[in-house]
């Protein structure tokens, strides 16, 4: 058995064009007319990795290499390691290529659909409350800088929400410092959402479209929901798990701190996603249900809101991202309907 | 297939330069990478290890110059070894940072600190491990230049009003250049200060007149209809294309550096010369990056090999240098264990910075 290869010594950059020959146990090739023999025990050769040349490193720190692979391979019968024999195999077959195919993405499915967010879980539950108030205070003084300004409703209005915000706080045990602000949403238009640290911003336009203070109570209490789950904090930990996730299989996808910068944003976007929607609208109900409050909202109120919402949203003509993210009014509503007859059953 | 390959041979013996020639293919490369994924996957991360390794020697070994290849030397035992150290220690912080909140920022202050050092140690154990005719390449940069260079520097740069930034980038840059050698040559690069300002500027005006035309473009948005909601879905539509022309504009910048450096590189006398275009290097990286997000991660492989091909195919370096005459410089050739720390760190130093 022979191949071509080029030989170089290790001293320098010369690469001498050689002719090796395989005798028994042995490669042996000449070069300006000196005869080299080495056994093939001595010799290491690199695994074998796409149509790139393999290298034979001698013993004395010379080297030789050649692109004949099967010359290679026939002589060379014992020495690749069993890890790159197995990769380069399963790299030459169709079906195994699939099974890779597969076991990647049913990995990365499990990752994004389970693993992400049962972690993001657990850390939203362990991040100490200044990052959250710190988190939250940007994002709010960030709206309020670009959208919100300073409410116009009368002050006998917010303050009967506000009592009775208070009052059904004082209900809830709860590790979170719950506090109500008023603004006039303008390009928000008609709105509530809660930050992290338990803050709670519900919009002029709201609290003039849903009149009743049942019925604002009972959108409250859906954001309540959002704080209580650390839903804001989840979907911005998901994120981020999933960027990260993305960076680890790319290996080296560049710029990856592009992303912190894009934290407050992710809080502002209120992305939250359909189930945590779903999962808000649950705790609003049961807490309508089981709290002996002052006001006797229902869940009728809470659907009425929902339906004035969207009749709101669908004349004032254009989507907004609030609605966009959020599940179907109709299917919100008849999640509302299907527990409110559960519990009646129990 | 073949005869195309056969032509772009041709322009590769040109008598008064050396050429680059990448040839890797998008398929093969594919296969290798997914099962590295799969394999890695299967493993809970050991193949990673081995992963790194055949995917850098595909890289190298395709990368022709002059018609030879590079190589890729680091095995898959240094690599995993430094994966394990790296992976232990952030086990060590997240025990730590559940226990006593306060060593997280301790740990986190550290890493800052410790950061240009493991830059450095991540570019000794490339370099070293990167080879061209069985001569490895040498990165000889000291401990006190990478504490100036990758943390003071910069943090001086941007005191006023990040003027100093396109300074503090060529010094970076230089930095990286200057202290390069293959065997026992040197290689240079002395970029005018002055380009990398005009960039600089240049940058700063694209941003001044995007800013201006969204503007316009809000105010007669505002004019021409009453309501809100029109300027909000504007919004919508616009807040992606300004966020995109945003990384358009600093793929191309940096399309814009590596042609200074390269166009004014030499190894010992012989001039390094590149002739892409910074506006086609922006637009490679831009495309591959929205079809590595819009296909999931499944066009890396071919968004890698576009680069690498479209680069070869560029770069060029005149013939002054006798190649073969090289001497090796072996030097140093035991690896220590902090590079490869450094190197399982890589990622991490990446995403904590
Ligand atoms: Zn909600």
């Amino acid at each position: 058995m022979r191949f071509n290869a080029h030989f170089s010594d290790g001293s320098s950059a010369q690469l001498l064009p050689v002719s090796v020959q395989q005798i028994d146990q042995t490669i042996h090739f000449i070069i300006a007319d000196n005869a080299h023999y080495f056994s093939l025990e001595q010799c290491e050769l690199s695994p074998r990795i796409g149509s790139t040349p393999q290298y034979i490193d001698l013993p004395n720190g010379a080297r030789l290499v050649s692109e004949d692979f099967d010359a290679l391979a026939a002589i060379f019968t014992k020495q690749s390691p069993f890890i790159d024999k197995l990769s380069h195999f399963l790299e030459s077959k169709w079906l195994y290529l699939l099974a890779s195919l597969a076991v990647t993405c049913i990995t990365a499915w499990w990752l994004v659909n389970s693993a992400i967010p049962a972690m993001a879980d657990s850390i939203a539950k362990q991040l100490p409350s200044q990052i959250l108030a710190q988190v939250s205070d940007q994002s709010l003084d960030l709206l309020a800088e670009h959208y919100l300004s300073d409410s116009e409703l009368s002050l006998t209005k917010r303050g009967t929400i506000a009592s009775y915000f208070e009052h059904y706080i004082s209900q809830l045990d709860t590790p979170y410092d719950y506090q109500l602000h008023f603004y006039k949403g303008n390009d928000l238009q008609a709105n509530a959402f809660a930050l992290p640290n338990g803050h709670i911003v519900i919009t002029d336009e709201l609290v003039e479209l849903l009149v009743d203070d049942e019925r604002i109570m009972s959108v409250l209490l859906h954001e309540v929901g959002h704080v209580e789950q650390r839903h804001g904090l989840r979907n911005v930990l998901q994120q981020l798990g999933i960027f990260i996730l993305f960076g680890m299989f790319l290996n080296d996808l560049g710029d990856v701190s592009g992303v912190f910068s894009g934290i407050p944003m992710a809080v502002l976007q209120l992305d939250y996603s359909r189930q945590f929607e779903y999962q808000a609208d649950r705790f609003a109900i049961e807490q309508i249900h089981q709290a002996d409050s002052v006001i006797q909202a229902s869940s009728d109120d809470f659907i009425k809101s929902f339906e004035l919402m969207s009749e709101y949203y669908q004349d004032s003509g254009d989507v907004p991202e609030f609605l966009s993210t959020h599940p179907l009014t109709e299917n919100r509503i008849n999640q509302i309907e299907l527990m409110v007859e559960q519990s009646q059953a129990n | 297939m073949e005869t195309q390959q056969q032509g772009e041979l041709t322009p590769q013996h040109s008598s008064t330069s050396y050429a680059f020639q990448f040839k890797g293919k998008t398929g093969e490369f594919f296969r290798i990478w997914i099962v590295n994924l799969a394999l890695t996957i299967v493993t809970l991360g050991i193949y990673s290890a081995w992963a790194k390794v055949r995917q850098s020697q595909y890289m190298c070994g395709n990368t022709f110059f002059d018609n030879h290849e590079f190589q890729y030397l680091a095995t898959p035992m240094q690599i995993l070894k430094g994966r394990l150290i790296a992976f232990a220690l952030i086990i060590t912080y997240s025990v730590l940072s559940s226990v006593y909140p306060m060593a997280a920022a301790g740990f986190m202050v550290a890493l800052v600190l410790l950061m240009p050092l493991l830059l450095l140690s991540s570019l000794k154990f490339n370099y070293h491990n990167l080879s061209y005719r069985h001569v490895r390449f040498r990165f000889t940069g000291k401990v006190g230049q990478a504490y100036w260079y990758f943390l003071l520097l910069p943090i001086l740069a941007v005191l006023p009003f990040g003027l100093l930034l396109p300074y503090a980038i060529k010094q970076q840059k230089c930095f990286i250049a200057n202290n390069l050698y293959w065997g026992d040559q040197e290689f240079k690069s002395e970029p005018p200060l002055g380009a990398f300002y005009g960039l600089f500027l240049g940058c700063i005006g694209v941003v001044v007149v995007l800013s201006f035309v969204i503007g316009a473009v809000f105010g007669l948005g505002a004019l021409s209809s009453e309501s809100g909601g029109q300027v909000m879905a504007l919004m919508l539509v616009l807040g992606p294309i300004i966020y995109l022309a945003m990384f358009a504009i600093g793929f191309v910048a940096n399309g814009y550096i590596l042609r200074f450096m390269l166009n004014n590189a030499q190894l010992a006398d012989s001039k390094i010369n590149t002739t892409h275009s910074p506006w086609t290097y922006g637009f490679i990286l831009l495309s591959n990056t929205l079809a590595i997000i819009f296909s999931l991660g499944l066009a890396y492989p071919w968004a890698k090999i576009r680069m690498n091909r479209y680069l070869a195919k560029n770069i060029t370096m005149s013939k002054e240098l006798d190649l073969s005459s090289v001497a090796a410089n072996n030097g140093q050739a035991n690896s220590s264990v902090g590079q490869e720390v450094a190197d399982g760190f890589d990622m991490e130093v990446g995403l904590g910075l």
